[in-house]
């Protein structure tokens, strides 16, 4: 039954055509990325651009972080069509009715999800992979790459449950816009408190802005600092230990709170 | 007047309370529906029929009352393995084809792989299926689909089969062979439930007949007790409904 749901929520998931060209976007432009950047950067220099200008050595961020910018769209797309399309047009009774648990539908539906999320951040990554591998070849590449590609299924699963969890409270027309809008207020406010830092805000005072920004650091998983941990991986100075250790943390305790509001809130919610 | 008909009963809803807000949906339910006979619960539009199925199949919490099915509680996911449900306005993934999603819903409900494409096949004929089997459910008509998802809830072999306004959509060949279909059903050991306001459907196929008006039960009994005008009996039992 569970192998049934799985299946069914990758073919409707599949069937969900703004999918398919995130997917094509994102491969063109990690291909653009690796040939073309380089190709600039070459032409302005022999061109005699005095300018600062260094693709080459932050390839792999902009690469991720583009993945990542996509991600975060396919999250918030699959999000509003996990559960809540089914409640709209009463397709969840045929499903609900059966013998399982609501929990089990839920991780079943999710399960799907990540399977797709998984595949899409796995396809990247390998390209990614392939096309540095000339320059980054070496064994501590491939086990930075691996943990890069497990911390960023980790904040994408976890953003896929925040956005199921907001479209148990929408309808599905407002859906995906609200779930875009709490992404980018998590992203921001991680950007500001990082920016910042949290000592520096205090000190300064707390207005509407700067209170809101520090709730939302706190209270969501910081889903910018995990991409940051992410691609820093392979950069010259990567984070210290501690700051992987409180960043991850912060990161499983939200991330496991949320997860048990969604099916908390999945479990109570009434057809 | 609440009346038990004999036989075994498989399902029970005790001392039944439901409320949304402060407006009273169920009120002080009590009903037992015994095992191979059909039972047709009848009631105005916003009477609390559609409620009392959804809190019988767990779909909606109720304040108060125990729901007992095969002696389990409701609350229980697995109460549910001998239930199939044909909701109010079915709808599917207009993706699958016919012949999928019948295959899909087998897998949901469990069923044996040995012999199941003999059973489907057979199942595509009855419904008048063979045609469309290919065919996408988004391409379909709304009796079409009907039919497609009569013919799943027919393979599902469950012991409890509760129909939603299953009448509606269907044409009146369709509604001749669902008729059918419910007599069928009830003579291979079925307990059906069907819930309807097309009374004239309900007083050809019914064993037992439950008014509901105004969240409270009017009447449980033998289709016998009603006499030969279901249409007045219900009339003189209802209210029109819980605005």
């Amino acid at each position: 039954m569970i192998k049934t749901l799985v299946l069914n929520t990758i073919i409707k998931e599949y069937r969900n055509k703004s999918l398919i060209p995130i997917f094509l976007v994102t491969f063109a432009y990690i291909l653009g990325v690796s040939y073309g950047l380089e190709a600039i950067e070459e032409t302005a220099k022999a061109s005699g651009f005095d300018g600062f200008i260094n693709f080459k050595d932050q390839r792999l961020t902009f690469t991720l972080s583009f993945v990542q910018f996509w991600a975060v769209f396919i999250c918030a797309i699959m999000g509003t069509g996990l559960i809540n399309s089914e409640f709209n047009n009463n397709i969840i009774s045929t499903f609900l009715v059966l013998p399982l648990k609501r929990s089990t539908y839920l991780l079943s539906r999710l399960f799907g999800g990540s399977l797709i999320l998984g595949l899409f951040l796995f396809i990247c990554i390998v390209v990614i992979y392939i096309f540095n591998w000339a320059q980054l070849s070496s064994l501590s590449y491939f086990g930075k790459t691996l943990l890069c590609l497990l911390i960023l299924f980790a904040v994408n699963f976890s953003s896929l449950l925040i956005a199921v969890l907001i479209n148990l409270f929408t309808s599905e027309k407002i859906g995906l816009m609200f779930t875009l809008l709490v992404f980018t207020l998590i992203y921001t406010s991680n950007i500001y408190v990082s920016l910042k830092t949290t000592d520096q805000i205090l000190e300064q005072g707390l207005g509407i802005y700067s209170s809101l920004a520090l709730l939302v650091h706190y209270l969501f998983p910081q889903f910018g600092n995990m991409v940051w941990m992410g691609s820093s991986l392979f950069s010259k100075d990567p984070q210290s230990m501690n700051q992987v250790l409180s960043q991850s943390t912060h990161f499983v305790i939200t991330s496991g709170l949320w997860m048990w509001c969604a099916f908390f809130v999945f479990k109570r919610k009434e057809l | 007047m609440v009346e038990k008909i004999g036989m075994e009963t498989i399902l029970k809803v005790e001392n039944l309370y439901k409320n949304y807000g402060s407006f009273t949906a169920l009120k002080n339910v009590n009903l037992d529906f015994s095992n191979n006979i059909i039972t047709g619960l009848l009631g105005p539009n916003g009477a609390g029929k559609t409620t009392l199925v959804k809190s019988i199949l767990d779909l909606v919490n109720f304040q108060k009352g125990k729901i007992t099915i095969n002696g389990k509680d409701s609350t229980d996911p697995l109460s549910r393995k001998d239930i199939a449900y044909f909701p109010e306005k079915f709808y599917f993934f207009p993706f699958y084809t016919v012949e999928d999603f019948i295959k899909m819903m087998t897998q949901l409900y469990g069923l044996p792989r040995e012999g199941l494409q003999e059973h489907i096949e057979m199942a595509l004929e009855k419904f008048r299926l063979t045609e469309l089997r290919s065919k996408k459910l988004g391409k379909v008509s709304k009796g079409q689909m009907q039919r497609a998802g009569l013919a799943s809830i027919y393979l599902s072999n469950k012991k409890i089969m509760i129909f939603d306004e299953p009448f509606s959509g269907l044409d009146p060949l369709g509604i001749r062979e669902l008729k059918d279909l419910i007599k069928e059903l009830r003579a291979s050991g079925k307990t059906i439930i069907v819930c309807s306001h097309i009374l004239a459907e309900i007083e050809k196929i019914c064993d037992q007949v439950i008014i509901i008006d105004r969240a409270e039960i009017k009447f449980q009994g033998a289709i016998s007790e009603v006499g030969n005008d279901l249409e007045q009996f219900f009339l003189n039992n209802t209210t029109g409904g819980n605005e």
